[in-house]
């Protein structure tokens, strides 16, 4: 029978896969002197290979031990590692390995790859949340023991991140808010630091003219329609042509003019590429991920071990965790590009060009699927008559044997 | 709340809050659906229905024909060079940005910082709205500034203009023509940058030869069409077809692909050959510049032909505006304002000749039977004035020097040019004969030359209708109450140098595409019996008569080449009605060698000031316009003025039988 989790992983597969396809039509280039998309880019290229490490990084994920995570205990735990790890990444980028590009110093070169600091931190992040927010001695309800420890956690990735990168801080924030109030924060506490987050908002924007500009160019993008409006006004451009089906694939033609066409605005191409026809495919793909992770979160069945529940805080949390950055992240991607919001620099999960973004999301997917594997495994145990000790010698909850291969 | 407890709550709230968010993001993504279906439907209306590649025109320059006079000179010729221009909607918006940013870069110095705070606080102060144009004339005359320096282009009068344009405007040009190094200072300080200043590869039509020219070859327009004069009569030939190459590109002119068939390629426009020879015309028009000068007269023209094949060498048209005279001549103001728009009044404008037309009518009546048939009353000629009956003025004849002594034979009318013998031939027509006699030379119909098309005037004759012995008969007879063109003199003319036969006049001739690409200036058939040969040579030798006796003797003789021509002196029309008695239009018509007479020459002096006797006024012209361009053409001189060596060098040229 297919269950979530195998939703989870073809959806991922099927989204990685058009992914290659539309880098490699959207990256076609016109009168160079050797064709830059052939059968060889396609099948062999650096899409190619980024797909096959992201489904290796997914199979992976999917044999992560999640409940060995909330056993361990304070700094035995990978979680907090993690995230210092992800906050020295981001100090990193003003260090000699940092690199500027497009004015903006995201990105780290280490060992000939390249990727963005905070594309570990949108990660991590969450991770460290669930894993902490469902600590013992964290009462997140409760405004001092649980809420503000975690909203300074918060507060100092999430500015760390603004500094260069607005949009993946504003997501990130976003998630992290959900988490918080998934592990029971009070939601009029929340509210009463909105006018503090307003006002970090405000000053986030006029702290750097350029988001002045971009919140001028989208109020009225036509201002100024060969400079800061060329990139939106393009986009929609491009959603404009096509029609429901579409020029045809690699048929397009704005994407020479568009910018970013394979990364940040790859879905305007699949707009114009595919039509109305291949963008609804894009978004219900991405919604039957989100309700796939939901029915794995959301999964009340009873495992055959009572202690399991014990860990099914933190799994469900950090389940959530991804499906919301995946969600919210593509969320915003399409708004941007539709110029429903003002531009940002945010990549269209498993489809825009990225490695390092691909690799990890769908890791972390691969984590989501775990989830249920885990929880199938858990079940499929407790059926068999099992000794009396079997019980205290759960692959899981104690010796963490290797688990069963993955079910795909 | 215990462990278990507290567990629970999470699972709980993280499946509410999981199944709420995640229900809302699923919404919302989906609601983008309809922004996509929204514009796709129904886009904006800024986009201009512009998705995708755009197809856009790429043009080739080719040629416009080149046309030259007879001998291979270059009169107008289509010349490659670069028009400057500026987007100032792109220049204001991105160009500055970048020529101050990149030129403060080169510095050292911070890029213009006071202006990026000048352009936010313009933003903020938007709608206000004077000081984004106060933002954008101080950028404007950045530009300007920078290509006086560059070019040496005036900026204020630049400035001005740009100003001036409205502020949507994307195509402003600032200098039609560059010099070469002109074009080298712009390329090298824009290295490749766009700042909105574009160069633009052009042609430029030159125009050469002498100044009277110009109404000839007339005037292409800025769109690349003939106006008038040559370039317009002969666009069918003259134009060129652009070559066109169609492509599809990116609103950024990334070129996409290249549609099969969409190369079109172009075609320069057809040489075209004149019949006008420019050293001729030089000469011409330098002579009759001169003696309008001297003559303080009200303008001039002068033509010069080849009676053998009509052969247009020269035709010039002088008008001079004297500013202490009241103008009766016919004003032509499209020559002030461009001299190529001109008003050649060698076909459009016609007037009465006066004695010049006395050959014609001579000649005419001689085959009518005057002198055989009709005898004439020789005794009844030269002794007073005339009166005709019907007629209000009495005929006399003209000159304080008229002459008086004895005529004996009937060529001394028209060697004397009396105005009393020309009554007398012409007494025994008919209205009919004498009419047909007018007519027989061309008169009263257009030469249609190939330059005026039906701007040409056909002159003018009195209708059958109302033609009257005495008055219409008399008058002709010595060249009033007629109305003709210079063009129609000389054709007519021609008649006495062809043994009778009146050439087609061209100015250019039939298209030889197949052979040069110009016209076939060889000898064409198309010709008009006038008289018969022997009256037609008579007539010559009685016209060779008044170079070397009568009016053409003092001012129209030339020393080199024997000279046959009449002169003549009309008076000027009044406009109020009637004629001037002082005021007169002088003119000579003459052809050389007499033997084999090579060209006719044409001249006709309005309103001359200081004399008004036609070999007085025009005679010099005429005589001056025979030697130099019989010299140009190569004739040798046929009479004996400089010596032995000259008669030795003339060696077997006959002299003509009643020669000096």
């Amino acid at each position: 029978m297919l269950r979530p989790g195998h939703g989870v992983a073809l959806l991922t597969l099927a989204l990685l896969i058009f992914g290659v396809v539309m880098v490699n039509s959207a990256g076609l280039l016109v009168g160079a002197s050797v064709p830059n998309v052939t059968y060889d880019s396609v099948f062999l290229g650096a899409p190619m290979q980024h797909a096959m490490l992201a489904v290796a990084a997914m199979a992976l994920g999917t044999m992560i031990p999640l409940r060995r995570f909330e056993a361990a205990r304070g700094w035995r735990s990978p979680a907090p590692w993690l995230l210092l790890g992800s906050v020295l990444l981001l100090l990193l980028v003003w260090a000699p390995i940092g690199i500027t590009m497009n004015a903006s110093s995201r990105w780290l070169e280490v060992g000939g790859v390249r990727f963005q600091a905070s594309e570990f931190a949108k990660w991590t992040l969450p991770f460290f949340l669930a894993w902490f927010l469902t600590r013992p001695a964290i009462k997140v309800e409760r405004p001092i023991r649980g809420l503000l420890p975690s909203i300074l956690v918060i507060g100092l990735v999430t500015g760390l991140i603004a500094i260069e990168d607005f949009g993946t801080a504003f997501l990130v924030g976003c998630v992290s808010l959900v988490l918080l109030l998934g592990a029971g924060a009070r939601l009029w506490h929340l509210l009463t630091l909105a006018p503090l987050a307003l006002v970090a908002l405000v000053v986030g924007i006029i702290a750097e003219p350029y988001r002045v500009t971009r919140l001028m160019t989208y109020l009225d993008p036509w201002a100024d329609p060969e400079g800061d409006g060329w990139h939106i006004i393009e986009s929609m451009r491009a959603i404009s042509g096509g029609g429901v089906m579409g020029r045809g694939l690699g048929a397009g033609e704005q994407k020479f003019d568009l910018t970013s066409d394979t990364t940040d605005f790859i879905f305007s191409i699949i707009c114009e590429e595919l039509g109305m026809v291949g963008a609804a495919l894009v978004i219900a793909a991405f919604i039957g991920l989100m309700l796939c992770g939901l029915a794995i979160i959301c999964d009340r069945r009873e495992g055959g071990d009572g202690r399991e529940h014990r860990s099914e805080p933190f799994v469900r949390l950090l389940g959530l965790g991804v499906i919301l950055t995946i969600g919210l992240q593509a969320f915003f991607n399409i708004l941007v590009t539709t110029a429903l919001v003002p531009t940002k620099g945010i990549a269209l999960p498993l489809i825009s060009r990225g490695g390092t973004g691909w690799i990890l999301t769908a890791f972390c997917l691969g984590l989501v699927i775990a989830i249920e594997r885990g929880r199938t495994r858990a079940r499929a145990c407790s059926t068999e008559p099992t000794p009396s000790d079997s019980l205290s010698r759960s692959p899981v909850a104690t010796t963490g044997e290797p688990v069963e291969a993955m079910s795909l | 709340m215990t462990f278990e407890n507290r567990n629970q709550s999470i699972i709980n709230s993280t499946a509410r809050w999981g199944r709420l968010s995640v229900g809302l993001i699923a919404i919302g993504i989906a609601a983008t659906l309809f922004k996509v279906a929204w514009l796709k439907v129904d886009p904006p209306v800024q986009l201009g229905d512009r998705s995708g590649a755009e197809q856009r025109v790429n043009y080739e320059p080719r040629f416009r024909g080149e046309i030259t006079d007879r001998n291979g000179r270059t009169l107008a010729i289509d010349s490659p060079c670069w028009r400057l221009a500026l987007d100032p909607s792109y220049f204001c918006s991105h160009g500055y940005r970048k020529m101050v940013g990149e030129e403060a870069g080169e510095i050292g110095a911070r890029p213009d910082l006071d202006l990026v705070i000048d352009q936010k606080l313009t933003l903020l102060a938007g709608p206000l709205g004077l000081a984004q144009e106060q933002l954008r004339v101080h950028k404007l005359r950045t530009i300007t500034a920078k290509l006086d320096d560059l070019i040496g282009i005036p900026k204020r009068e630049l400035t001005r203009r740009l100003i001036d344009a409205p502020a949507t405007k994307q195509y402003v040009v600032l200098e039609k023509l560059l010099k070469e190094w002109q074009v080298d200072a712009i390329r090298s300080w824009l290295d490749g940058r766009n700042i909105g200043l574009l160069l633009e590869k052009r042609t430029e039509r030159r125009y050469y030869g002498p100044e009277s020219l110009q109404m000839i070859v007339g005037k292409c327009r800025d769109n690349g069409v003939g106006g008038s004069g040559i370039e317009q009569r002969r666009e069918e030939n003259l134009q060129s077809v652009r070559g066109e190459l169609k492509t599809r590109r990116t609103s950024r002119g990334t070129v996409i692909s290249i549609p099969m068939g969409s190369y079109e390629r172009g075609r320069h426009g057809t040489d075209f050959t004149l019949t006008i020879d420019a050293q001729i015309q030089l000469m011409a028009e330098e002579a009759l510049r001169a003696q309008i000068e001297v003559q303080n007269a009200g303008g001039g023209r002068c033509v010069v032909i080849d009676p053998s094949n009509g052969d247009i060498l020269a035709m010039v048209d002088i008008l001079n505006r004297r500013p202490d005279v009241e103008e009766v001549i016919l004003d032509d103001p499209m020559r002030r304002v461009e001299p190529k728009l001109g008003r050649d009044r060698n076909m459009i404008d016609a007037f009465e000749p006066g004695s010049t037309f006395k050959p014609f009518i001579w000649s005419g009546a001689l085959e009518a039977g005057v002198g055989t048939r009709h005898s004439v009353d020789l005794k009844r000629i030269n002794v007073e004035a005339v009166r005709i009956k019907g007629r209000r003025t009495t005929v006399k004849d003209a000159g304080i020097n008229a002459y008086r002594g004895p005529i004996k034979k009937i060529d001394t009318i028209l060697i004397k040019s009396l105005n009393t013998g020309m009554a007398e031939m012409v007494r025994k027509l008919s209205n009919q004969e004498m009419r047909s006699i007018v007519k027989r030379f061309g008169f009263g119909s257009r030469t249609n030359c190939g330059l005026a098309g039906a701007a040409e005037h056909p002159g003018q004759i009195t209708s059958l209708e109302n033609w009257s012995f005495a008055n219409t008969t008399i008058s002709v007879s010595f060249g009033h109450e007629v109305a003709v063109t210079t063009l129609q003199m000389v054709r007519a003319f021609s008649a006495f140098c062809c043994e009778g036969m009146m050439p087609q006049l061209r100015i250019s001739g039939h298209s030889d595409v197949a052979n040069k690409g110009g016209i076939d200036l060889g000898p064409h058939l198309l010709k008009t019996r006038a008289l018969n040969p022997e009256i037609a040579r008579r007539t010559k030798n009685a016209l060779r008569q008044v170079v070397l006796r009568g009016t053409l003797k003092n001012y129209g003789r030339s020393d080199r080449y024997s000279m046959f021509g009449k002169s003549g002196t009309a008076d000027l029309p009044n406009p109020k009605g009637g004629y001037f008695k002082d005021r007169y239009t002088s003119n000579v018509i003459a052809g050389a060698p007499f033997q084999d007479p090579r060209i006719v020459v044409y001249c006709v002096i309005d309103d001359p000031k200081k004399n008004h006797y036609g070999g007085q006024v025009a005679g010099p012209v005429v005589k001056q316009v025979v030697d130099a361009a019989l010299m140009h053409l190569g004739v040798k001189p046929d009479l004996v003025v400089e010596g032995a060596e000259h008669r030795a060098s003339l060696g077997t040229l006959p002299l003509h039988p009643g020669g000096e």
